[in-house]
């Protein structure tokens, strides 16, 4: 089973890559990701308006030649503001993500390598955490500390990080007994050293489907604090922060809703599916099967 | 054991009489509909204080006009006037000393007898009691005494002339009579949502907290039967979810946005609009550091464009304000000193050295006021100042704008208010002692007080409309304040239901709803 799991991690990467893209689903979600990620990087140079620019005259007007998604309640472009707020939902979503990562992947290491004890009281630790009521415990946080993106960041790497602890310290559990790693510490290799070199790189695939799984979570995250109003400030966009405005003119004006509810379904939609084909991709048993 | 059998006759005969059951029954079920009228409102809030003396808001004061009356109250319409209610005469033409007569036969709900000028005497003169804690002691500031002269008849003697008496005191929620013997039986100096005893048209049948406040018919009232047997207020917060309940039809009545007017123009439902008593203003709290030069606030006075906000917010439905006093009333200005100059608001800007100016503003979760602010930090960008948004939860944005310290974080603020139908409602919040209250801003004259207590006396309403105008000439003065707007109350009804509202639609008349 160690073994299995060490060749296959080991097979060489574009044929993961190969068989991610070879799936309808994956070549289509790794698309939509990659549109996603480009109007991030390029939204200067692609949104048509400035997002922030008001224009009372041309409050909640419908789509147009001018202005594809219509205009919300200031007259500001909802195209525009869809584009930039992609930037701040990814932008929450890899830091806060990767910040989830880094401390959970830090405990998982430190919990399957360290003793019983140590384990016990990190096991405790995490299910606590993962035990509190997430929206009630970021309501809490955002009230003390204020609404900011640093605080969202730390809402969603406290609430993330759980989900990399078990998945790492499972991971290492199981690596301890493989040939592998046990060759390594006969042959004099420190703890730090096999988990760095042998361990780290056989946890890179779970990982990776675990991240573009959580993605999707934290923009819901983001979202939903925004849609309450605790989450981004304006005049930033954010996709929730539109949706909110949306739902107040929802009966005078519901594209506005609509349009700040797509990019959130898409992209949730997105990065599962980007998810589940990279976890189809980098699962040897699925390549053998198919 | 005993057989069953049915003869034809007997078939016949039960069948006769089984319709005729249910035809009886369905008469009597139409009876019972009839006897049962029953109104659905939405109320934006949940009732909190049903006491005259310390009542939360409109939220109350809607409920508390149906389950108590008045010497008067305000009459339903456009205008703001006033009619007997539990009076059957008053006589005021000595401002000092107000004679009045109830109409016999009144009886309080609960077996707490007939209401008698014994208790007008104990409701009125309660506000001067310092262990009932009157929030509204200044609607009774000039009250000397009520004077007894007979069972129904009694004598309102103030210390001075009171312009606001039949305004604001009277027919307002600080007029309502409470059952005397009531309230001695409750042992309690004042009462929250526990009512001792009725003595409206309606009375408080069942409260379920955040889901429904049943009234009923009052079997003790004696004057003129509201048509509704019951009515079924619904406190829904969201105005979003309101509409939706309306257009669902579990709603007869509700409260709209102003920006859903357009859409119920010309619809089904009954529409009515109105000029609201409110006052919405952005106040900068002089006791922060970086307000305290008034160069610098009188900079942000000339940076805020109110007409580009108003427009922006309400699409052309509302106006911009010239003041706190809003239009009808005496006292409403007709324009603003310091109006939108960014040219100026740079300069003083410059005037007092200021650079990289950054400010933030804190408001409650009322999404018109979110777009003031978007709109207000353009506005504010353009002369180069960095305004951060701060929407909190209204009591905890008041609760730190009175706190001794906390109030530092507030810089700019926006906290709408609604008023009563004169002036001294509106200015009373911005005098010296109201500092850690409801001034927010934190401004304090003693001379702009004294002037604002003697205008409560100032028989002539051309000198009294005159000097409200003045003394909000001095508060713009202070650089404190950019005044907003006033806004709109805008409701619908059902078609089939006669709706009635107070002259500003701030009150639904609950007592004078009816149907076709």
């Amino acid at each position: 089973m160690s073994n299995r799991t060490a060749i296959a991690t080991r097979a060489p990467r574009f044929a993961t890559l190969r068989r991610l893209l070879s799936s309808p689903t994956g070549g289509l979600a790794s698309l939509a990701v990659a549109a996603f990620v480009i109007a991030a990087i390029a939204a200067p140079l692609v949104a048509p308006y400035d997002p922030n620019a008001i224009n009372p005259i041309n409050r909640m007007q419908g789509p147009s030649a001018a202005h594809w998604l219509g205009t919300d309640q200031l007259g500001r472009d909802l195209l525009s503001r869809i584009i930039f707020g992609t930037r701040t939902a990814l932008y929450i979503a890899l830091v806060g993500t990767a910040a989830a990562l880094g401390v959970g992947m830090a405990m998982g290491m430190i919990a399957g390598l360290g003793g019983k004890v140590v384990d016990s009281v990190l096991v405790l630790i995490n299910d606590s955490i993962k035990s509190l009521p997430l929206v009630l415990f970021a309501l809490a946080l955002v009230t003390i500390y204020g609404a900011s993106i640093a605080a969202l960041i730390v809402i969603i790497a406290i609430s993330m990080a759980p989900g990399y602890f078990r998945v790492v310290r499972n991971q290492v559990l199981v690596l301890r007994s493989a040939d592998f790693v046990i060759a390594a510490q006969s042959m004099g290799a420190s703890r730090l050293r096999v988990a760095a070199t042998h361990m780290l790189p056989n946890l890179i695939g779970p990982i990776l489907v675990l991240i573009a799984m959580d993605i999707p979570a934290v923009i819901g995250i983001e979202s939903g604090l925004s849609f309450l109003g605790q989450g981004i400030q304006p005049p930033k966009s954010s996709w929730g922060n539109m949706l909110s405005e949306g739902y107040t003119y929802v009966r005078q004006a519901p594209h506005i809703a609509v349009a700040a509810g797509l990019p959130i379904v898409l992209s949730t939609i997105a990065f599962t599916f980007l998810g589940e084909s990279l976890r189809d991709a980098l699962d040897p048993r699925r390549a053998v099967r198919r | 054991m005993t057989e069953f059998r049915l003869t034809r006759r007997q078939a016949l005969q039960r069948a006769g009489g089984g319709s005729l059951a249910l035809a009886l029954s369905s008469l009597s079920g139409a009876a019972f509909a009839q006897e049962n009228r029953t109104l659905r409102i939405r109320n934006d809030r949940d009732i909190e204080r049903l006491d005259p003396a310390s009542r939360g808001g409109w939220y109350d004061e809607t409920v508390m006009f149906a389950i108590f009356s008045g010497l008067v109250r305000y009459a339903p319409g456009d205008e703001w006037t006033y009619e007997l209610d539990a009076a059957a005469s008053i006589d005021d033409s000595d401002p000092q000393h107000i004679a009045f007569e109830l109409r016999p036969g009144i009886m309080f709900s609960g077996d707490h007898g007939e209401m008698t000028a014994e208790d007008v005497k104990f409701s009125y003169e309660r506000f001067a009691d310092p262990e009932v804690n009157a929030v509204y002691a200044s609607d009774w500031a000039m009250l000397d005494h009520v004077e007894v002269t007979g069972t129904y008849t009694g004598i309102i003697h103030l210390t001075e002339a009171f312009a606001p008496l039949f305004t604001s005191t009277l027919p307002h929620a600080s007029g309502l009579i409470l059952s005397k013997v009531a309230m001695e039986a409750s042992g309690d100096k004042s009462f929250a949502t526990e009512v001792p005893a009725c003595s409206g048209p309606y009375m408080l049948d069942e409260w379920l907290p955040r889901e429904m406040i049943r009234l009923v018919r009052n079997p003790g009232w004696s004057g003129p039967a509201p048509y509704y047997d019951r009515i079924e207020i619904l406190p829904i917060g969201d105005v979003t979810s309101a509409e939706t309940a309306f257009a669902a039809g579990d709603i007869d009545c509700t409260q709209i946005a102003v920006n859903s007017i357009p859409s119920y123009e010309g619809g089904n439902a009954d529409l009515v609009v109105k000029p609201a008593l409110g006052y919405a203003w952005l106040g900068m709290n002089v006791d922060t550091p970086k307000l305290s030069d008034i160069t610098v606030r009188r900079a942000i006075q000339h940076a805020v464009d109110v007409k580009q906000i108003v427009d922006a917010t309400f699409g052309g439905a509302v106006e911009q304000a010239n003041g706190l006093v809003p239009p009808p009333l005496p006292g409403a200005r007709d324009e603003v000193l310091y109006g939108f100059d960014p040219d100026r608001a740079r300069e003083l800007l410059a005037e007092a050295g200021v650079t990289d100016l950054s400010l933030s503003l804190t408001f409650g979760t009322n999404p018109d006021l979110m777009i003031v602010a978007q709109v207000m930090q353009v506005q504010l960008a353009n002369v180069g100042i960095d305004l951060t948004i701060r929407q909190m939860d209204s009591n905890t944005m008041i609760a730190e704008a009175q706190d001794p310290e906390d109030h530092q974080n507030i810089e700019l603020i926006i906290e709408p208010f609604t008023t009563a139908p004169d002036p001294s409602w509106v200015t009373e919040w911005f005098t010296c002692n109201q500092i850690g209250d409801w001034n927010f801003q934190r401004t304090c004259s003693e001379d702009w007080d004294a002037r604002n207590t003697a205008a409560l006396t100032i028989a002539d309403p051309e000198e009294r409309a005159q000097e409200y105008v003045a003394l909000q000439d001095d508060l713009e003065e202070t650089g404190a304040y950019v005044f907003l707007y006033h806004g709109v109350n805008a409701w619908v009804s059902k078609p089939e239901v006669n709706a009635a509202y107070s002259a500003d639609a701030q009150w639904a008349l609950l007592r004078d709803f009816s149907a076709d």
